[in-house]
């Protein structure tokens, strides 16, 4: 796609919008980063710390190996080089939820370089420079009625993170969105974290600046990084508040990157606009350098191979895959790929199944249905995919009608029974034999004379009631289509 | 006089059940309370543990019942002031952690408890470890039991001086640069800085994280091993702590005795920048005994060139201050320690809690470590440290890979007045002219009590090994203390 | 060598302050110890990096298994400023 058409033009000024975002992603490990305190969300403030998470006198850090793994996966999703060597490094500044007064993150060595992500927003790949390990700080409260404190809350610090940088390659709000979206869905899939904006397990910073063409000319104003956009409709708002105010200050002060450089702003959610955060110069020199307390870590191609066998076909690709081996429609396919587990469990119900449309909708609506219920994942659903296979196919072949298989599956939820178990336990399965639904028909026929009669004076209600009759007198077993064959034919007198 | 025993020998008699732990503990607690009458008493403790004796007695409880295999039960250790003791005070010497309680206990005291040492009381320091003098404590200076006017050295001054004044038989100190070394030197103790991931730093207090180890002082090379053995060894903790094993110090601690290395073919470097032309002459003089010493036990004692030795306290002061402006941030006021009051908002908190709680040294050595960590000087300073000091360890490397030891003064003189260099920050920085390099080469390095000066001021000298043989340093000393230094 | 304008960053960077008459003094031990740390440029460290140091391999790492950290009795022993769960502060502006 060619870099012109994606110039907009406003009130004779010809422009194109570039953005790169910064996503923070926060991993959904057992333990903290570099300590054994539990890692999870809220709770009781303060209740999951300990001397390393506390910043101490004399404690240290110690690495999860699950956070470098976390690492690994994630660049190997988006395509990135996984580094052999890679190191943490401090980050120096300070704030009071920072209880080191630094944050030990990488700052030389990344764990992952470069990859790129598909976004369906102009179907374009948008470049990953790199993706980092770090550790997340605590959190401050700030309360009405105390104005002149904060209080501080260490639960979330040393919560592991992972920035994800990305090439400022998106052009539009849209894209920039799409991008995130992307990230998101990526890493909800691999269960690397749960990306829950309102939580802050998904938090994503901008760089945005436009690039004007006067003619020959190229001009590029000052970046903009917009920081505090939570939600995907603030990273819209904020970035298409940001592109009308860049280009309102271009117009009235031609202000150019090169004159001005880099600044940072803040969104507010109330007001939709960002605001000039004004910071000393001073506070943004990290003095970063190598955590001696640290040792670099080593990657060995074989866990490397090991973890890529784990992600496995990614998203994008598995739901154009679903659509075409199943026919599943869109909407289906990209509620199926919202978890890993999920699509895994649709693919081991639907092959050798006669129906995998059907066993769609069967996930989609009955099981996803309990899992919502029970508040469960469907890794702990009781019913394996076969199960599932079991009891959609004995409806295709007509053992059990559609309602019928509603009361099986309830049973089988419960109880993790076998499908045909429960059929044949409870004597569910459908009467096909033609002997049998004719005995029947006869003896609905002879308690049912007046209607019988209706029916030959032409009153055609009167089959519905007979066909009525028939399913109650078989317990809803006999199978409708044939039994209403053999009613017609015997009222018809044939 | 029990005060004047080893450690070992207080454990013989432990063993054959002439001496109980509640005796020996009350010994040194007497020596201390008589010692804090004096004039000008040592200053070694900055809290002596109330409880120490109640301890010993379960300690000698546990030993009459039976329950006596714990290796060290029931004998003393006195412990400096950066290592975290469960339930106890610890201040690094500072106004900063004044009313501060340890929450954990150090890694090296958890094992030397399980092993039954009972903490004597909490030795001075300079603050943070930061100072060759023992001068820059917020308690005021220990003294030099040799010479009360002098400085028993730093930065583990407190607890050098309490070995020596027989105020304690062991103690653990610390080094980032010498700061075992260079009093153990000065107060005519053996003294063992491990090579780097020996001993676990977690709680230890931290100063330059790459450089800093657990050390120890004490009256002979026996002593050193038996501590040395039960606290060493890798800790999950620690991730810079190394899985080695040190079987020949084991054995001490399991009772046997400590070899006495045979000199015969022992190749020793001499580096000549450690012995230049204006060396201090008692030292010199000292020193080229101990060699001649060597030399007539067979040891192949050879004077080489290493010039980037030069470079090792400039190197070591780059970047133990940036790893400390680091490693210091984090006394904030926030959630422990001093919290400057009246402080109306947290930028003027901050600023004042620092300013009152951190002492002139301190305070200087993090403006130099954000100095040589901040744009503009990074490259120059910290990088161009970091580059020097990859080539003194091959350097290094290179010259152990030849000789079994080098071998040096401690330091370049003996024992200097109190006063007399705490207004000259960079003079006090020489003292550890020659020490600092085994920090920065990660190497085991011991000063031994090689002689004394006319006015009877201890004098050092120092081995250094190859990474993990600490074994070997402790066998030569031993050899020098059975054939020459034991006096 | 240290001017008023780097004394004043280092002092911001270590959250510092000095009276008006400690200043040269502080400045000029500075100065004199920066500079004794030129001894550095004697030696040729092209090619010469601190490189990483020796490295952990990735399998070694700490396995991803909870351990109970410090309790509230700990936290309140810390600091007079722990009330009600928190650590309280002065106010947090944009400051730092």
């Amino acid at each position: 796609m060619s870099a012109s058409s994606l110039n907009r033009t406003l009130d004779g000024i010809e422009y194109e919008i570039v953005v790169g975002c910064e996503v923070h992603v926060q991993l959904l490990t057992k333990t903290k980063a570099f300590c054994a305190c539990e890692n999870r969300f809220g709770g009781i403030p303060n209740s999951r710390v300990c001397p390393v998470c506390l910043g101490l006198p004399g404690a240290l850090p110690v690495v999860s190996a699950a956070l470098v793994e976390g690492a690994i996966i994630t660049g190997l999703a988006l395509g990135s080089r996984v580094a052999e060597i890679t190191k943490f490094d401090r980050k120096n500044y300070v704030y009071p939820d920072l209880p080191k007064g630094y944050q030990i993150s990488q700052y030389d060595l990344p764990i992952c370089v470069g990859g790129a992500l598909e976004i369906a927003e102009g179907a374009r790949a948008v470049g990953i420079t790199r993706v980092h390990m770090e550790e997340d700080a605590g959190k401050s409260l700030h309360l009405e009625e105390a104005a002149n404190a904060s209080y501080v809350d260490f639960n979330r610090c040393g919560t592991p993170l992972l920035e994800i940088v990305s090439e400022p390659d998106m052009r539009s709000p849209e894209e920039a969105v799409a991008f995130v979206e992307g990230i998101r869905e990526i890493m909800r899939y691999l269960e690397i974290s749960d990306c829950n904006m309102e939580e802050g397990s998904l938090r994503c910073d901008a760089n945005v600046n436009l690039r004007i063409h006067e003619g020959e000319k190229l001009f590029a104003t000052p970046i903009v990084e917009i920081k505090n956009m939570n939600s995907f409709r603030a990273i819209r708002a904020a970035l298409e508040f940001e592109t009308d105010r860049q280009l309102a200050e271009w117009r009235s002060e031609r202000l150019t990157l090169e004159a001005v450089g880099k600044s940072t702003r803040g969104f507010n959610d109330e007001t939709g606009e960002t605001v000039l955060q004004r910071t000393k110069e001073a506070a943004s020199d990290y003095r970063y350098f190598p955590e001696p307390d640290l040792r670099p870590i080593e990657i060995g191609r074989e866990l490397v191979e090991k973890l890529r066998s784990r992600v496995g076909e990614l998203p994008a690709a598995k739901r154009e895959r679903l659509k075409a081996q199943y026919g599943l429609s869109d909407f289906d396919a990209q509620t199926l790929v919202s978890s890993k587990a999920m699509s895994g469990y649709f693919e081991e119900a639907a092959s050798g199944s006669r129906d995998p449309k059907k066993i769609a909708n069967w996930i989609l609506t009955e099981v996803r249905g309990v899992l919502n219920d029970r508040g469960i994942e469907i890794t702990s659903f009781a019913s394996p995919p076969e199960h599932l296979r079991e009891l959609v196919d004995s409806i295709e072949s007509g053992i059990i009608s559609g309602k019928i298989a509603k009361d099986v599956f309830a049973e089988m939820a419960a109880s993790g029974k076998r499908p045909s178990e429960i059929i044949r336990e409870r004597g569910l399965s459908q009467i096909a034999d033609e002997g049998e639904l004719r005995r029947v028909v006869e003896s609905v026929i002879a308690a049912n004379e007046k209607s019988v009669t209706d029916y030959r004076a032409g009153r055609d209600h009167a089959l519905k009631y007979l066909m009525g009759q028939v399913m109650k007198e078989s317990r809803g077993r006999a199978n409708p289509i044939a039994a209403a064959r053999l009613l017609e034919e015997r009222l018809n007198g044939r | 006089m029990i005060t004047e025993l080893s450690l070992s020998e207080l454990r013989g008699g432990l063993r054959r059940g002439e001496l109980t732990s509640a005796e020996i503990v009350s010994a040194f607690r007497d020596a201390y309370l008589a010692d804090a009458k004096k004039e000008e008493p040592l200053g070694a403790y900055v809290e002596f543990f109330d409880d120490s004796v109640a301890l010993a007695e379960r300690a000698d409880e546990a030993r009459r019942a039976g329950e006596a295999d714990a290796p060290l039960l029931g004998l003393p250790i006195a412990v400096k002031d950066n290592i975290l003791v469960k339930g106890r005070a610890l201040t690094c010497a500072s106004r900063m952690l004044r009313g501060f309680t340890a929450p954990y206990s150090s890694t090296v005291i958890d094992r030397l408890l399980a092993a039954g040492m009972i903490p004597l009381g909490r030795t001075n320091m300079d603050e943070f470890a930061m100072g060759s003098s023992c001068e820059y404590s917020c308690y005021g200076p220990a003294r030099n039991p040799a010479d009360r006017t002098r400085t028993p050295g730093g930065s583990s001054g407190g607890s050098a001086a309490a070995v020596a004044g027989g105020l304690a038989p062991v103690a653990l100190g610390s080094e980032t640069g010498g700061s075992v070394r260079l009093p153990a030197s000065f107060c005519g103790l053996y003294g063992l800085k491990p090579s780097y991931g020996s001993l676990s730093r977690y709680g230890l207090v931290a100063f330059g994280s790459s450089l800093d180890q657990i050390g120890l002082l004490g009256r002979s090379p026996e002593d050193l091993a038996v501590v040395f053995a039960a606290a060493a060894g890798r800790d999950p903790r620690d991730e810079t702590s190394a899985a080695t094993d040190f079987p020949a110090a084991r054995a001490v601690l399991d009772g046997a005795e400590l070899p006495a290395r045979d000199f015969r073919g022992l190749k020793i470097a001499v580096p000549r920048e450690f012995v230049p032309e204006g060396l201090e002459a008692e030292v010199s003089a000292v020193f080229d005994r101990f060699v001649r010493w060597a030399r007539s036990r067979g040891a192949f004692v050879e004077i080489i060139d290493l010039p980037i030795l030069e470079a090792s306290v400039a190197i070591y002061y780059i970047l133990a201050a940036a790893e400390a402006s680091s490693n210091l941030a984090r006394y904030d006021g926030v959630r422990y320690g001093l919290r400057a009051k009246e402080a109306g908002t947290l930028f003027e908190m901050y600023e004042r809690t620092r300013s009152e709680g951190f002492g002139e040294e301190v305070r200087r050595r993090i403006l130099i470590g954000n100095f040589v960590l901040s744009s503009g000087y990074y490259d120059a300073y910290y990088k161009k440290a970091q580059a020097v000091r990859a080539l003194l360890l091959r350097e290094v490397a290179r010259v152990l890979a030849e000789h079994e030891l080098i071998l040096s003064p401690t330091a370049p003189t003996p024992a200097f007045k109190l006063g007399s260099k705490v207004r000259d920050p960079l003079a006090m920085y020489l003292s550890d002219v020659y020490t600092t390099f085994a920090n920065l080469a990660l190497l085991p390095s011991l000063s031994l009590p090689a002689g004394l000066s006319r006015e009877g001021l201890p004098i050092g000298v120092q081995l250094t090994g190859r990474r993990f043989a600490e074994e070997t340093l402790l066998s030569c000393a031993e050899t020098w203390r059975r054939e020459g230094g034991g006096g | 060598m240290v001017d008023d304008s780097t004394l004043d960053k280092m002092l911001y960077l270590s959250r510092l302050q000095v009276s008006r008459d400690e200043r040269s003094a502080i400045a000029g031990n500075m100065s004199e110890i920066i500079d004794y740390f030129a001894i550095l440029s004697k030696y040729d460290t092209s090619g010469v990096t601190g490189g990483p140091g020796e490295a952990v391999p990735a399998g070694e790492l700490r396995e991803d298994a909870v351990r109970e950290g410090l309790a509230q009795r700990d936290l309140k022993g810390l600091s007079p400023h722990f009330l009600d769960g928190y650590f309280s502060v002065p106010r947090v502006l944009d400051e730092g």
